[in-house]
């Protein structure tokens, strides 16, 4: 198992440091040697405009993870901060952030996002904020739920009978016992949002050209599925790995904090 | 210094708390005794506004002459004046925090400076060594976290301790043990309620006895009065405890 874990990890390396080292522009186009096989220069050969595919793939996974990371901390920031002061510091905010949030719940998520990504028009800074929009709700209603269970324990009531004020507890008492589940859950959903940004990209709604993203890669590599079927497999391959990592680090994000 | 004027509470109409009136003047030592059920704890909870929003309450609690409402919103009385020795000591420390980081909250949350030698004497007082300061509470045992809760309700000097059925689950000499050390670390200058079930304990070191059933104070005065009380209730308890019961007899024999 580790002998297996070694090999992997030490071939992912090598890939990445022979795109780095080799140079290779992702954005160079070469018309004359399009949709070329893998070579020594090319090690996953070339798209329809004679880009270097390696090099693009990386940098569009750089784009992609980020853009999810990004999008999981606004959410999860803003869900942090709404579910604890709903749910512990200032109660009479309970009710607006709760009518609020199932408000939005309502609708169906990807859809919301599309149409608001519609309405904004197609650039980085719109995706980020549909999904942004449509993701906040979940987490305010999760730190929401776990902040209500937690002001109950007997710490924090004993903290309030020392005297501590209440925004001292939340971060002192509540916070610390809430971030586990959160961490859980954002790493979860890196996954699903990843997932999201290359469906947006797929739709052109997403990360624009001439900037690569998995999902635009494959809606390019598409047209060419029948004669070069692996400009389609390898985004769709790293879009699965990197869901399949995210799941993975949950499952051990949860047995760490056992939650 | 605590007066509490005819406390009702009630949830949906069945009524917790009846008609409790009763105050405790400064150095005295109070105590409330009743069975499970009997409406202690919630009253206890009142005094430290943690009531539900559930539950409908009327009356009124003084603290120094100020309703308690006004007086916890204008300064923070918990803790500082009023502490409070929690009945579940396991579950009142954060996992994730050492009990220095406690005691460290407690001070910073009432703008006490961290006086380190205060806490080390305070510890030595109730045998706890200084190096369980840097411990997570899952790394201490029972009795050590017991203690942590007395320096914490005591640390500050506050002018009242709610001591909530602390002796409850320890046997009969560690109880003494730590009523003893209790008294010794609030000296003459604070007062005390006592919430127990053991009217013998009650009786050793109350000055005053409040005793509780079906949310009503059925009877109360001192030691004296209560042995020679007619409340069948005081009576049954008093027959209850097999210490009290030698006693009374032994005092039967000597007043004939």
């Amino acid at each position: 198992m580790k002998q297996r874990r070694f090999i992997i990890s030490g071939l992912a390396i090598f890939v990445v440091m022979y795109a780095l080292t080799s140079m290779v522009d992702p954005f160079a186009t070469n018309v004359t040697n399009r949709l070329a096989s893998p070579s020594l220069h090319h090690l996953l050969g070339t798209d329809h405009l004679g880009r270097d595919v390696l090099s693009r793939l990386l940098l569009a996974g750089g784009i992609t993870v980020g853009l999810s990371t990004v999008i999981i901390l606004i959410t999860a920031t803003v869900g942090i901060i709404l579910g604890t002061i709903s749910g512990f510091v200032y109660r009479k905010l309970e009710r607006i952030v709760t009518k609020v949030t199932d408000a939005t719940i309502i609708f169906p998520d990807t859809v919301l996002a599309i149409v608001l990504a519609g309405v904004l028009g197609p650039s980085i800074q719109s995706l980020v904020l549909a999904i942004s929009l449509i993701k906040w709700t979940s987490y305010t209603r999760l730190v929401h739920t776990l902040v209500l269970q937690e002001s109950t324990k007997g710490h924090v009531l004993a903290a309030r009978v020392n005297g501590l004020s209440k925004p001292k507890i939340a971060l002192r008492h509540v916070l610390p016992a809430v971030c586990p589940h959160i961490l859980v859950v954002m790493s979860l959903d890196l996954g699903k949002v990843i997932l999201l940004i290359s469906a947006f990209s797929f739709i052109g709604l997403g990360v624009q050209l001439p900037l690569p993203e998995w999902g635009g890669m494959i809606s390019e590599g598409r047209h060419y599925l029948a004669t070069n079927p692996a400009l389609v497999f390898w985004p769709a391959f790293c879009i699965v790995l990197t869901i399949i990592g995210s799941t993975r680090l949950s499952t051990k994000l949860t047995r760490h904090f056992q939650v | 210094m605590l007066v509490i004027d005819q406390l009702s509470i009630k949830h949906d109409e069945r009524p917790l708390l009846q008609d409790v009136s009763f105050a405790i003047e400064r150095n005295e030592w109070v105590c409330l005794v009743g069975a499970s059920g009997s409406g202690k704890s919630l009253l206890v909870k009142s005094i430290l506004q943690m009531l539900p929003n559930t539950l409908q309450t009327t009356g009124t609690i003084y603290w120094n002459d100020q309703e308690i409402g006004d007086a916890s919103k204008t300064c923070s009385i918990y803790g500082c004046e009023i502490g409070y020795i929690p009945q579940h000591y396991t579950t009142s420390f954060a996992p994730f925090l050492t009990m220095d980081e406690h005691i460290r909250d407690l001070f910073e949350s009432h703008d006490e400076a961290y006086d380190k030698d205060r806490i080390r004497s305070a510890m030595a007082e109730i045998h706890l060594s200084e190096e369980l300061l840097n411990r997570y509470p899952l790394e201490l045992s029972g009795g050590q976290l017991q203690r942590f809760c007395l320096l914490l309700a005591s640390i500050l000097q506050p002018t009242l301790i709610i001591a909530d059925e602390i002796t409850n689950a320890l046997d009969v000499l560690t109880a003494r043990q730590v009523t003893e050390w209790l008294k010794s670390m609030i000296g003459q200058t604070s007062s005390m309620l006592w919430v127990t079930h053991d009217l013998a304990e009650a009786m050793t070191y109350a000055d005053h006895i409040l005793v509780m059933k079906d949310g009503r104070i059925v009877d109360a005065g001192n030691r004296e009065h209560l042995i020679a009380s007619e409340n069948p209730y005081t009576k049954s308890l008093l027959q209850a405890a097999p210490i009290l019961k030698r006693e009374e007899r032994l005092e039967h024999v000597i007043t004939r």
